[in-house]
């Protein structure tokens, strides 16, 4: 793992309770007016922490992104496949579209076609139009 | 509601993975024979997350860890925490309740530890599922502290 991931890491571990730093940061009006009316509406305590979580949330993101990719570039055996990963995230949110894999390849082989970025949410959504229009065996609504 | 509303629904929910033991070793080994299953599900949380930020977590316990000698000081433990795998801490209380697990269902600490910390996960809008290589026991003490989460075979 890069040198800068394993210290992007090793800070994330202590970015939540650790030592704080006040900070000058420049925001588009609006955005800072909105994020005010978002809290007295209840959607954080602070505007502050806000603004933390959702820097947090995508420092996470990245990071999580990021060790996958280097991972797999020196382990490129353990790539999973993009119908495996669709498949994986049926499973994980309990979709009735989970243990259909004969319709989520199909979906998966079809979606990139038309979107060579494809992630698993655009496989499951194209899955579930396959079953829409009647595609494979019909599958209940949760 | 519409299969796509209700597919619109099921993709806005909090979405949280407890580990066991075969699970998270099966994440941090390349050489295990379940480690592509186990980056299939890490990579379904990271596409997530991209567009989602905090939309899904990955937990295992310190038990787990402990069981299955996984040291986060070691080189080789490196990627839990790229992965973003965090560890849920036995402290009193959790103890407290995998206690109360054990009496009602039996069962070993690690997986007791497992249980609880999936059931403590609990709340409206979010699916919290546990992937073990021991279905049957984790199926009862789930069932003990009160359902609510799903048991998958890694």
């Amino acid at each position: 793992m890069a040198q800068r991931l394993e210290r992007l890491i090793l800070l994330l571990d202590h970015a939540e309770g650790g030592d704080t730093v006040v900070t000058s940061l420049r925001q588009p009006a609006a955005l800072r007016t909105a994020l005010k009316l978002a809290v007295e509406m209840g959607m954080d305590s602070t505007v502050n922490d806000a603004t933390n979580r959702a820097a947090l949330a995508r420092v996470e993101a990245f990071v999580q992104s990021s060790a996958l990719e280097s991972h797999f570039r020196a382990h490129p055996h353990a790539r999973p496949s993009l119908a495996e990963v669709a498949l994986a995230l049926a499973q994980l949110e309990g979709s009735p579209l989970a243990d259909r894999l004969e319709i989520i390849q199909r979906a998966a082989d079809e979606v990139v076609a038309h979107r060579p970025d494809a992630d698993a949410d655009d496989v499951l959504l194209w899955t579930q139009g396959l079953v829409d229009h009647g595609w494979g065996v019909d599958v209940a609504s949760p | 509601m519409s299969r796509r509303q209700s597919r619109q629904v099921v993709a806005r929910q909090q979405l949280i993975a407890i580990l066991d033991n075969e699970a998270v070793q099966a994440a941090v080994q390349p050489d295990h024979s379940k480690h592509r299953s186990m980056m299939a599900l890490v990579s379904a949380v990271s596409q997530r997350n991209v567009r989602r930020p905090g939309q899904v977590r990955l937990l295992t316990s310190t038990a787990v860890r402990v069981e299955a000698g996984i040291d986060r000081r070691q080189p080789t433990a490196a990627l839990l925490g790229g992965l973003r795998i965090r560890d849920v801490v036995l402290d009193s209380s959790r103890a407290d309740a995998c206690a109360e697990l054990c009496r009602g269902a039996g069962g070993t600490i690690v997986d007791a530890t497992v249980a609880q910390a999936a059931l403590a996960e609990r709340t409206p809008g979010t699916t919290v599922s546990i992937y073990t290589a021991d279905v049957v026991d984790l199926e009862r003490l789930v069932s003990a502290g009160g359902g609510g989460v799903r048991v998958r075979l890694v």
